[in-house]
């Protein structure tokens, strides 16, 4: 080609050179890389975009629709989806659609949707009294509220009445429901933990041979006498306890479903109730707003489908700034001598290598040796070393916070030690020759100049590895995430921190709801809202390492000149 | 319950004709079948019914020349092992008859097959002792030598020298000791340390003959419902897996990733590099369980839906956006046509956005004129393939999606480091810019863009979630793009929870974990000593 242009050359010097079939074909290609790379950005642009409508919709109070078929029978439930049906179309070869209702009421009908062929559809309302009832348990109710019970008076007949008196006893209702849970978790729970210590004492003097000797017999008396005493204490909230529930249970109402079937319900197992063809727009952004509490702050209920994340989201926290306190001092001091002491030969490229290969190794691998060098071997030497009066049951020796963070500290090591050798590249020469001439040691250099200087770099390391252990799913699952975590690893409870217990995350809750879920359709909502909740921490954190790395940059930049 | 015992005696005149004498007799579990060894060398396999004659179904071949001295059947009463008169033995197992026209089958479907044959003795065998835990069998003979061997694996595991012709042999209950009697009266006691039995190079990379299949191959199926399953621990299937996942996401990102960094380092203009930079670095941020989560819940639906649509992508994209622009370039509109050379690339991602939508819409029309509106139902007919929702194109994608940017910040960086010089003298010399791009830029960068490739691989191989969540995880071996697979990784994440600390299934999985670790290793370094030397070779520039 080089010779045809050159001999080619002459010709440009022509008002409007003509344009060679190379040339075309170059623009073509050069439009084609183009493309290569709009598709690519269109397809991030897509994704987020698609994760962040399907998030932010999730909890939007959509209107209830009162659908009449053709053989009489009603449905009454919230438009899901709507789709053509496959190989199904009318004389003008436009297919028929169908539409998947929400219908909710899952202990009455047993399936919470229904696909209802648009054809069939003879009258579709949406009847103003029509109340979406979110329970603890079973889903949402679809339905009119006929009658509200109290122990003092009985409101029935009038849905118009019997829905404001059930708003109007709702929120006495969630306090009766708290306190209830406060007793069961807080007081019964603090008695079955110190049982359960009384208990592990006693088996360690058994194991220990102590309870031959005169005071090992007289510590089992007092154990003993303590679990006497908890027993009758828990004697003393039971009682407390059941006065408390009986009392609740005379709240109660009664929902009517479309099909005419009733439904009777302590007032305190509903969570939430509101008229959807009714709300004006501040009570959709209620509503919304309300829910998204919920889910920020609030438990997950239903096997993970409904309510909170709350505890996923603090796992995920937890364990993100567990590994940044196990990878930070790691990788900066692998680094500093990486860079600041070791003499430049084969065996520090070896390392180089090493370390760079340390990052593309899967991170299931990773997952892998956590599992059998930290839970398996190092639990397990630590269980039989320090908790022999708990085995068979694993303390240290299964699934563990700590062993899934030093998992991922392992996992993202090379992230902070590239970055902190990076930055520690990037602090001039001049500095270190300066403070060398000023009479400091090496070690006072790199502490009171070099570091100071890269403390930006490094930090923009340690957040890239933050976000690169939030969003790391595959070492978690096997080394300590499960889909439901009922104490979370920090509590009032000595010793605070329990760095043995399993725990949730937000990734790993994204694969259990939308994968493992009994009813995958009705807790989609919740992924959704998981995925944004996830990529949103993820994208921020890696926002704030880039906007850090660019400043620090640009200040290098200008000290070099 | 406390009724007397009755002993029914009831004599079966078994025809055995010109099948020779028998010589040795197995009845199985449910009391419906019985085979019978002959001194012709003969097994033979009858039908037995409460009411009515002992009907044979098939005589088969089993020790050519001598006669079958013992039978028996070995754990699971799938499988009987047989020893000969010359020492031989063999373990043969029921195997459905495939055809009917398959010769020397039973007349119910069901054909005795010799699935393994082991080193045979030196002198008749006397007698075969199965194992009560695994597929492990003792067989003994005349000359006084016993052997221990593991149906599965065809191995012989050990040898015990016993002097004397045994009479009895018998196993430990755990499997882990043997003892034997001989004719002297002298009791034999061994002590077995044999954890792993089932495993060897041939059961982990090799085709195996497992019972009741009807011929050898490669199978992950590590446990089953019963405990007399015969684990299936080939990783085959699962590295084919890995490497089919990887092979279509490399197809899907290598093109978009190496092009696109080309066009971004090359022919972009400064203002627009940086954002794109730093947003194709957030690509790479995006978990990967958000990628899994996408493909394997919406878009696997959603391509099954417009399947052909989504295959007709590649063609009508490219062709519409190229053509697109270049054709609004021509437009002898010159305001127009400032606007659009000013803002090209902007141009070529709204015309991408036209053709998917062109493409979207044109979908089902290819398929009502060339598929009969059910491309599924074609695929089936004309390639035998069945579509699976969660198929490798779907995973394709996902993978894709996590390796461009990998790829393409490598490329990138490989494709700015190239001396401005060598691009200008080649300006200078009248190549244009897609030459100047293609025939210097490229070479220049070439061992950039190969450990980009080795980079993406790596990563592409190790990849767990996303193959988890958008493959149907069934460990088939096969090619096709509209199935699923299991990978490597996806397997050691379904798996590992359940396996037992330090049993067999277990020590696969690491088996399988080193395994990624070498690849992964492997395909590293060699992309960062490719990258070492690109730095020198720049640097002599």
């Amino acid at each position: 080609m080089d010779a045809a242009t050159l001999l080619d050359a002459p010709t440009i010097a022509r008002p409007r050179p003509r344009m060679h079939l190379h040339h075309v074909l170059g623009q073509l290609s050069i439009d084609l890389t183009g493309c290569a790379l709009g598709i690519a950005l269109l397809m991030i642009a897509g994704l987020i975009g698609l994760v962040m409508a399907r998030g932010l919709g999730a909890f939007w109070p959509a209107p209830l629709w009162d659908v009449t078929l053709e053989d009489g029978s009603r449905d009454l439930g919230l438009v899901h989806s709507h789709e053509p049906i496959p190989h199904d179309v009318d004389a003008q070869g436009t297919p028929h659609g169908r539409t998947l209702f929400r219908i909710g009421n899952r202990d009455l009908y047993g399936s919470d949707f229904v696909w209802v062929k648009d054809q069939q559809i003879v009258k579709r309302v949406r009847p103003p009294e029509a109340a979406v009832i979110e329970r603890l348990e079973w889903g949402p109710f679809y339905g009119v509220v006929s009658e509200v019970k109290t122990p003092t008076i009985t409101i029935a007949g009038d849905a118009e009445k019997a829905w404001k008196a059930l708003t109007r006893h709702l929120p006495d209702a969630h306090r009766r429901r708290r306190a209830i849970r406060r007793i069961e978790r807080g007081a019964i729970g603090d008695i079955n933990a110190a049982m359960e210590r009384h208990r592990l004492a006693m088996r360690r003097l058994e194991l220990g041979g102590g309870t031959e000797t005169p005071q090992g017999q007289a510590q089992l008396t007092q154990h003993r006498q303590a679990l006497a005493d908890l027993e009758a204490r828990y004697a003393r909230i039971a009682e407390d306890l059941r006065s408390r529930q009986a009392e609740d249970q005379q709240y109660r109402v009664v929902l009517r479903a479309i099909d005419g079937r009733a439904k009777e319900l302590r007032i305190s197992a509903l969570v939430r109730v509101h008229q959807p063809n009714q709300l004006s727009w501040l009570g959709r952004i209620a509503v919304y707003a309300d829910r998204l509490r919920e889910f920020l702050f609030e438990q997950p209920r239903e096997a993970n489908a409904e309510g909170g994340v709350a505890p996923a989201i603090f796992g995920t926290v937890m364990m993100t700034l567990l590994m940044s306190v196990a990878v930070v001092p790691l990788g900066v001091l692998a680094a500093l001598y990486l860079h600041e002491y070791a003499k430049q030969g084969w065996l520090v490229s070896g390392v180089r290598i090493a370390v760079n290969n340390l990052a593309g190794v899967p991170s299931i691998v990773f997952g892998v040796f956590g599992l059998g060098f930290f839970c398996y071997l190092i639990g397990g030497t630590i269980d039989q070393l320090w908790f022999p009066e708990r085995l068979p049951t694993p303390t240290f020796g299964g699934g563990a916070i700590l062993w899934a963070s030093l998992t991922l500290a392992l996992l993202t090591v090379p992230v902070v030690i590239v970055a902190t050798e990076e930055a520690l590249a990037a602090v001039p020469n001049g500095l270190r020759e300066a403070s060398f001439a000023c009479g400091a040691t090496k070690c006072q250099t790199i502490w009171h100049i070099v570091l100071p200087a890269a403390v930006p770099g490094i930090l923009t390391g340690a957040i890239l590895a933050m976000a690169r252990g939030a969003g790391e799913v595959a070492p978690l699952m096997i080394t300590g995430v499960v889909k439901l975590a009922p104490e979370l690893p920090i509590d009032y409870l000595a010793p605070f921190l329990h760095l043995e217990r399993k725990f949730m995350h937000l990734g790993f809750h994204i694969y259990d709801v939308g994968f493992q879920s009994p009813n995958v359709e009705a807790s989609k909502a919740m992924v959704y809202m998981t995925t944004l909740l996830l990529l949103g921490i993820v994208v921020c954190l890696n926002f704030t390492a880039m906007q850090i790395r660019g400043r620090l940059r640009r200040r290098f930049r200008g000290a070099e000149v | 319950m406390i009724g007397s015992v009755r002993q029914i005696q009831d004599s079966l005149a078994v025809p055995m004709a010109e099948l020779g004498h028998p010589t040795a007799v197995l009845i199985n579990e449910a009391g419906t079948q019985l085979v019978v060894g002959t001194d012709h060398g003969l097994l033979t396999r009858w039908r037995l019914r409460a009411d009515g004659p002992v009907e044979l179904l098939e005589t088969v071949p089993a020790v050519p020349g001598g006669s079958v001295s013992v039978v028996e059947y070995l754990l699971g009463n799938r499988s009987v092992a047989i020893g000969g008169d010359d020492g031989s033995i063999a373990t043969w197992s029921l195997v459905r008859e495939e055809s009917a026209g398959h010769t020397g089958g039973g007349t119910d479907g069901w054909r005795l097959t010799r699935i393994h044959r082991f080193a045979p003795h030196g002198a008749t065998v006397t007698l075969i002792n199965a194992s009560p835990r695994d597929k492990g069998f003792i067989t003994a003979s005349r000359d006084g030598i016993a052997r221990l061997h593991f149906m599965t694996s065809e191995r012989t595991l050990a040898e015990f020298p016993l002097g004397e012709t045994p009479v009895a042999a018998d196993f430990a209950p755990k499997a882990n000791g043997a003892v034997f009697i001989d004719q002297t009266g002298r009791l034999h006691h061994w002590l077995i340390y044999n954890p792993h039995p089932e495993i060897s190079w041939r059961a982990l990379f090799g085709k195996i003959w497992y019972e009741g299949y009807p011929q050898p191959a490669y199978v992950w199926q590590s446990t089953g419902g019963t405990d007399d399953f015969e684990s299936k621990f080939s990783l085959v299937p699962l590295i084919a897996g890995t490497l089919k996942g990887t092979f279509y996401a490399l197809l899907f990102a290598i093109p978009l990733s190496i092009f696109g960094a080309l066009y971004c380092s090359q022919f972009l203009e400064k203002r627009l590099r940086n954002a794109i930079k730093s947003s194709i670095e957030l690509m790479a941020a995006l978990p990967s369980v958000v990628l899994g989560f996408v493909a394997g819940v919406v878009l696997a639906p959603l391509v099954q839906t417009r399947i052909v649509s989504v295959l007709a992508l590649p063609l009508i994209v490219p062709l519409i956006s190229v053509g697109g622009s270049q054709l609004l370039l021509r437009l002898p509109i010159p305001s127009i046509q400032g606007a659009l050379r000013r803002h090209e690339f902007w141009t070529l991602v709204a015309w991408i956005v036209v053709g998917v939508w062109i493409a979207w819409g044109l979908g089902p029309w290819i398929d009502q004129v060339f598929f009969q509106g059910d491309f599924e139902h074609w695929l089936l007919q004309t390639t035998g393939t069945r579509y699976d929702q969660r198929n490798s194109l779907v995973v394709g994608w996902a993978m894709g999606f996590a390796v461009i940017p990998l790829i393409f910040t490598i490329c990138e960086d490989a494709f700015s480091a190239v001396p401005r010089h060598l691009i200008g003298a080649s300006l200078a010399c009248g190549a244009s810019l897609w030459q100047t791009a293609w025939h210097i830029v490229m070479p220049a960068a070439g061992s950039g863009v190969f450990s980009a490739i080795m980079v993406g691989f790596g990563r592409a191989v190790g990849e767990t979630m996303i193959v988890l969540m958008a493959t149907g995880n069934t460990p088939v071996l096969d090619w096709s793009i509209f199935n699923g697979f299991r990978a490597l990784s996806a397997n050691i994440a379904v798996e590992i929870p359940e396996a037992p600390y330090g049993g067999t299934l277990y020590r696969v999985l690491f088996v399988a974990a080193l395994l990624l670790f070498a690849m992964t290793s492997l395909v590293n370094t060699t992309a960062e000593l490719v990258r070492l030397r690109l730095r020198r070779q720049l640097r002599g520039l």
